[in-house]
């Protein structure tokens, strides 16, 4: 462990001894920054954009005019204001300029719509490009949607109104309906009891009548009958008392009594005689109101006819208001459904029908605000960083085991010859560039957090991948420095390694562009795994299970670096002198 | 006897006859790179207490043979019989250059290499001050080791070679590129090492320092090796007034 230590400290008197290693180690982390804080920002410059606009072109018709420069687009509305566009007369022109990457894209203008032409060997910036016009071509096609979507909204609206009203009118005609039922109803009942009345005054106007009539026939017998006969009686009586007062002759006192007796009958004959003429009288009367009580009946009876006749038109017409009130009832539904089915699209507004044709990009460090398009700077950070440590760890461990190996001393430490030299050797190396590697690494990402005030600040997962990362750098860069004994050409090797890891690690070109089977070396390649594990943690502040696999995968690939790093060292033992 | 490591277990009875006061024995050892032989067939014996000069034009394999001796490589033909089965770990070097950390203080060098070493710190300390004073480094110890001037790197590069207390020391051209007091300072320190006991193989162009300050000296001509009667042969029979001359007409030949 002395020796171990010993030659730790020897390694890190060296490296803080050496101007070189020691602006590498604390200048390029702020170098780096600067570069990135300084020098780039998150727009475009100095764009320059060939603009050919074909005003003869034919008209296509109104259908495929989407986007037509006679209806909506505009020169100025295609272009960001920062661009400069250069008119041109012709395509062919325009191509040679974008060829002598003179200007950046191309865009042709005809009534067909908007063409755009790129430069596949500029394909970053031509599609950023491509993507702003585009971004303003369906801002242009949103705003006529949502101007057309409006316009008919507010015809569905009217349309709505329209049901409404109607609605209102048909529930007013179906209340009216109801209350003509209603006062169908009360008629009916009316009627009805009318007509009860009818039947009880016929049946009381019978009752009379039999009355009368018997009244009527009682007069006749016995009341006249026995007056006819009782005065017959008298008249026989008066004509014996006539008789026998003629008998009488002289006899004054019985012609005087029989006088009497005659003027008594022919009183009482007068008597019978006005009872006579008063019956037969009241039996006129009867007789006529019986002729009147018949004349009521059948005024009664067709009164009730009348009524029912009535009736039968009320039953009708209710019959007919319940169809109405039905037919008003199936309008209203009708209506109803209609309504909810414009209500359903009258009541949304324009956002919720267009939607929006260029979709907002949020960035999920900040929901609800959207991001730049072309990301910020800060988010680099990972991806440099990683980059740094990558170099850092292979250049250094490199370097080291050159200067070890190639340096004065190294003869010298190889005639110490004890036992686990070669581990000490390799070990102390491998712990100092590692060491080094993630000093600086931590102080780039003390530096970036001051600079961009990441979101997220969880150490422990990072600064434990940059080790592994670390690790697994400086191990091939030790493997290297074994496999080629030139200082020059190995360095030159570290530097070819370190573009194999950045072409495949998706650094410049994204790893889904990359294809079986270097997609699966893309995969394996520690920086790939570094790189996600520092942008979850940094911008997401995603901990725990999403990256412990990652890390596993890490500390794997380590010891199988540091097993071929062994094996290496035992079979390629470097030269002494 | 001597204790022999090598690894052709037929040639080792072959070594029963080897110097019995040898602390290491070169038998007919061959060494080729590639198709190239460097060494063919070398016989000579290091003896305890010698300080021998090895001269010889430039690539004629006094390297090879450094490295056979420190057992860096191993010779394709012959074998080394070393006395001692430690003699490697009993050795030192100073090298052409100098084999120290130039960014690190002569004390710090001392440090690493004697933790190294096996030495503890006291050991350390005690040897600082003492091999400081030998080699005349005393006031340099908190000097950056590349600091110091080529003759003071090369007195710091021996005193770190014997850090260990080697028994066998081997120097390699310690003087190239030194003015002449600083050569002579070197060659009185290589000598007075080699009083203390010693056993130094040193290379060198100096010739007339070789024949100076060594006891004996091998010469390394086409790919083999002449030992200092053998040279004193050549010297008699080439009528040669020294070494220097012997070197011209044995090199230009």
């Amino acid at each position: 462990m002395r020796r171990f230590l010993a030659s730790l400290q020897k390694n890190a008197r060296n490296l803080l001894r050496n101007w070189t290693t020691l602006s590498v180690i604390f200048i390029g982390p702020f170098l780096l920054l600067m570069i990135l804080v300084i020098a780039y920002s998150n727009d475009l410059h100095g764009v320059q954009v060939g603009y050919v606009e074909d005003a003869l072109a034919p008209s296509s018709g109104g259908n495929s005019v989407i986007i037509g420069k006679s209806s909506v687009v505009s020169e100025n509305s295609l272009f960001p204001s920062s661009w400069s566009v250069i008119k041109m007369g012709s395509l062919s022109d325009c191509y040679e300029k974008l060829k002598a990457e003179k200007v950046h894209l191309c865009v042709y203008h005809s009534d067909k719509g908007v063409e755009m032409f790129y430069d596949p060997a500029r394909e970053e910036v031509g599609i950023i490009l491509i993507a702003d016009i585009r971004h303003n071509l369906a801002l242009l096609e949103e705003q006529r949607i949502r101007s057309q979507t409006g316009e008919v909204l507010d015809d569905i609206r009217s349309a709505n109104y329209f049901f409404e009203q109607s609605k209102n009118l048909g529930k007013k005609l179906q209340g009216d309906l109801s209350n003509a039922d209603a006062s169908l109803v009360t008629a009916q009942d009316q009627i009805v009891s009318a007509r009860a009345n009818i039947s009880t005054q016929l049946v009381q106007l019978a009752q009379t009548r039999e009355r009368l009539v018997y009244y009527n026939g009682s007069i006749q017998n016995p009341y006249l009958n026995n007056i006819a006969l009782t005065r017959a009686n008298l008249a026989g009586t008066r004509n014996q008392l006539v008789w026998l007062q003629n008998q009488a002759g002289q006899n004054a006192a019985v012609k005087v009594a029989i006088a009497q007796a005659i003027a008594q009958i022919d009183s009482a004959d007068l008597t019978l005689l006005q009872a006579d003429g008063d019956l037969r009288s009241a039996q006129t009367d009867l007789a006529a109101g019986i002729a009147n009580i018949d004349s009521a009946r059948e005024s009664l009876v067709n009164a009730d006819k009348a009524l029912a006749k009535t009736s039968d038109e009320i039953v009708q017409a209710r019959v007919t208001i319940q169809d109405r009130q039905e037919e008003v009832s199936d309008l209203l539904t009708h209506l109803d459904e209609e309504q909810a089915k414009f209500s359903k699209i009258g009541n949304r507004n324009v956002d919720d029908l267009v939607g929006f044709k260029q979709a907002d990009i949020y960035s999920v460090d900040q929901p609800g605000q959207v991001s730049p398009r072309q990301g910020d700077i800060k988010y680099k950070v990972p991806t440099i960083l990683a980059m740094l440590a990558m170099f850092v760890s292979i250049i250094l461990s490199n370097i080291l085991f050159q200067e070890e190996v190639h340096g004065k001393a190294y003869l010298r430490n190889r005639l110490m010859r004890f036992r686990g030299n070669t581990v000490l050797f390799i070990g102390s190396l491998l712990l100092t560039a590692v060491f080094i590697t993630l000093l600086e690494s931590l102080l780039f990402l003390v530096i970036a957090h001051l600079s961009f005030s990441f979101g997220a600040w969880s150490l422990m997962p990072v600064m434990f991948a940059l080790f592994l990362m670390i690790s697994v750098y400086c191990v091939f860069g030790l493997i290297i420095g074994y496999f080629i004994s030139d200082k020059a050409s190995s360095l030159l090797a570290c530097v070819f390694f370190i573009l194999i890891n950045i072409l495949l690690g998706g650094i410049f070109v994204p790893a889904e562009k990359i294809i079986f089977p270097m997609s699966t070396v893309s995969q394996i390649l520690p920086i790939s795994s570094t790189i996600e594990v520092l942008e979850e943690n940094l911008f997401h502040g995603v901990v725990g299970s999403s990256v412990t696999g990652i890390l596993w995968y890490l500390a794997l690939i380590l010891v199988v670096s540091l097993i071929v790093l062994v094996i290496v060292s035992v079979l390629r033992r470097p030269e002494t002198m | 006897m001597v204790k022999v490591r090598v690894k052709q277990v037929q040639k080792f009875r072959e070594a029963q006859n080897s110097p019995k006061d040898a602390i290491v024995h070169f038998e007919n050892v061959s060494k080729k790179y590639g198709k190239s032989t460097v060494l063919n067939h070398i016989n000579f014996s290091l003896h305890r207490g010698e300080l021998v000069g090895l001269i010889g034009p430039s690539g004629s394999g006094k390297t090879t043979l450094f490295k056979l001796l420190l057992e860096f490589i191993q010779p394709d033909e012959g074998m080394i019989l070393f006395k001692d089965s430690t003699f490697t770990h009993r050795s030192g070097f100073a090298s052409q250059d100098y084999s120290f950390y130039p960014l690190l203080t002569v004390k710090e060098n001392f440090e690493y290499f004697g933790t190294m070493a096996g030495l503890s710190r006291k050991m350390i300390s005690s040897k600082l001050h003492e091999l400081l004073s030998l080699v005349g480094l005393s006031r340099a110890v908190l000097t950056a080791a590349g600091r110091l001037s080529g003759g003071m790197k090369r007195r710091l590069d021996l005193a770190l070679a014997l850090l260990a207390d080697p028994d066998f020391l081997i120097v390699d051209e310690p003087t190239t590129g030194l003015d002449v007091i600083t050569k002579k300072q070197i060659w009185e320190l290589i000598a007075d090492i080699n009083r203390k006991g010693t056993t130094i193989l040193v290379s060198s162009h100096d010739l007339p320092e070789v024949q100076q300050y060594c006891s004996s000296i091998l010469f390394i001509h086409n790919k083999e090796i002449l030992s200092s009667s053998m040279l004193q042969e050549k010297i008699n029979t080439l009528k040669t007034a020294n070494l220097e001359q012997l070197f011209r007409s044995l090199v230009n030949a």
